[in-house]
């Protein structure tokens, strides 16, 4: 009987550890997954400006037609095999230029203000595994 | 009786246990979930405080070459009075705002000076910025200050002084002239003039800067003294060099520093 007993307690406890644990692993690694996307979009504009990208974006005055050549040059830093999406805009949030690419599900932003001599604008970047 | 009692107080005991087990395995992982949580909040942080220091010196170097197109357009050198970053500290505000950081902004005085070294007589423009960033949900908070130096190379000061030169020159060796000899004719001074202007246009040219003047002389000699009027109708001068391009509503333009018309009049005495 208290072998019974013992198999049982530890199935018991051992089914409730499955059942548990993946749900609380899956949050952390969403957390975490969020966290890394997170610092590869900002290490992207980082480069970015380091690079003089945003420099030669706020120099086009919100020019739409340059404006995606421009975008091209900062999207061509994100890391291969993740899904991006980049969108310039004014403060009232019309749109000047945008690029997307890859999974667009799960992306996280960063986004910076960017003056450009005859607005002030807001470029964000979304970056996401996969 | 026995069997039931060892029953229940197992299943008290693994009931507790798993209890145990999932409450630490819990805490672990809120551990983690906060660390992340915190990570994302410091880069969010750190990446606001990246975007407003870098964008700071690029929406003051277009408020200065708006100074100093408008200075030089009135012939006077650029203040740095005229140059204000409200609209910019606002839409900042604005922008930390919308990713859920409260802030605090402060910037020292603007100031304007020469540059030393090349290229000669630009502007230089600096000031400092403060700033404080602040996560109020994970209590995280960010503060530096960061001087702010950048040169907008439009040779504006140079060109104050070829313009302030020319001037010079003209009046001095007008009065020289007549100092030496009160009858000096009007056109050997035109012709004097005329070389001026050429010796400043070919010394500009070598410094890629555009040099232009006209310079109108009227002599009325009377029986005791001589007047001479110098007109400077028109004096301006052009930075044509490569790089002092600046954007004007987003289309590339040169400054011309341009003085307004104004006439000297020199009296000289018979004795």
């Amino acid at each position: 009987m208290f072998d019974s007993i013992i198999a049982n307690s530890a199935i018991w406890i051992l089914a409730s550890l499955v059942i548990i644990a993946p749900i609380q692993t899956e949050q952390v690694s969403l957390a975490l997954e969020e966290a890394f996307a997170m610092s590869q979009a900002a290490d992207v504009l980082k480069e970015a400006e380091a690079l003089g990208y945003i420099d030669e974006l706020a120099r086009l005055g919100g020019d739409r037609a340059l404006a995606d050549k421009a975008i091209s040059k900062i999207a061509s830093l994100v890391p291969p095999n993740y899904g991006f999406s980049i969108s310039w805009s004014s403060q009232d949030g019309i749109i000047i230029g945008s690029l997307s690419s890859g999974d667009q599900v799960n992306l996280v932003h960063v986004t910076i203000i960017v003056s450009t001599g005859t607005q002030i604008t807001y470029l964000s970047l979304g970056v996401g595994e996969g | 009786m026995r069997k039931a009692y060892i029953l229940t107080t197992t299943a008290v005991a693994v009931a507790y246990l798993t209890l145990l087990l999932i409450q630490g395995m819990s805490e672990e992982v809120s551990i983690l979930r906060e660390l992340a949580a915190q990570r994302i909040s410091v880069t969010r942080l750190s990446s606001c405080a990246d975007a407003i220091t870098e964008d700071l010196p690029r929406y003051l170097r277009g408020e200065v070459e708006s100074e100093v197109l408008r200075s030089a357009s009135m012939g006077i050198l650029p203040d740095s009075m005229n140059v204000g970053v409200e609209e910019w500290k606002m839409a900042s505000y604005n922008f930390l705002k919308d990713q859920g950081v409260q802030a605090e902004l402060d910037m020292g005085i603007i100031g304007f000076g020469r540059t030393d070294g090349d290229p000669e007589g630009s502007l230089v423009c600096g000031t400092s910025f403060w700033y404080i960033l602040r996560d109020a949900i994970y209590e995280t908070e960010l503060q530096d200050q960061r001087a702010i130096s950048f040169i907008v190379p439009i040779r504006i000061y140079l060109m104050s002084d070829v313009v302030s030169g020319f001037r010079s020159s003209i009046i001095g060796k007008v009065w020289r002239a007549f100092m030496g000899n009160i009858n000096t004719e009007g056109d050997d001074i035109r012709r004097m003039v005329v070389e001026t202007i050429r010796a400043y246009q070919r010394s500009c040219a070598s410094r890629d800067l555009d040099f232009g003047a006209n310079v109108g002389l009227e002599v009325d000699r009377g029986n005791v003294t001589t007047t001479v009027c110098i007109n400077f109708e028109e004096l301006w001068i052009t930075d044509v060099n490569p790089e002092a391009i600046i954007l004007v509503n987003g289309e590339p333009a040169r400054v011309t520093f341009k003085k307004e018309r104004s006439t000297v009049k020199l009296l000289f005495r018979r004795h």
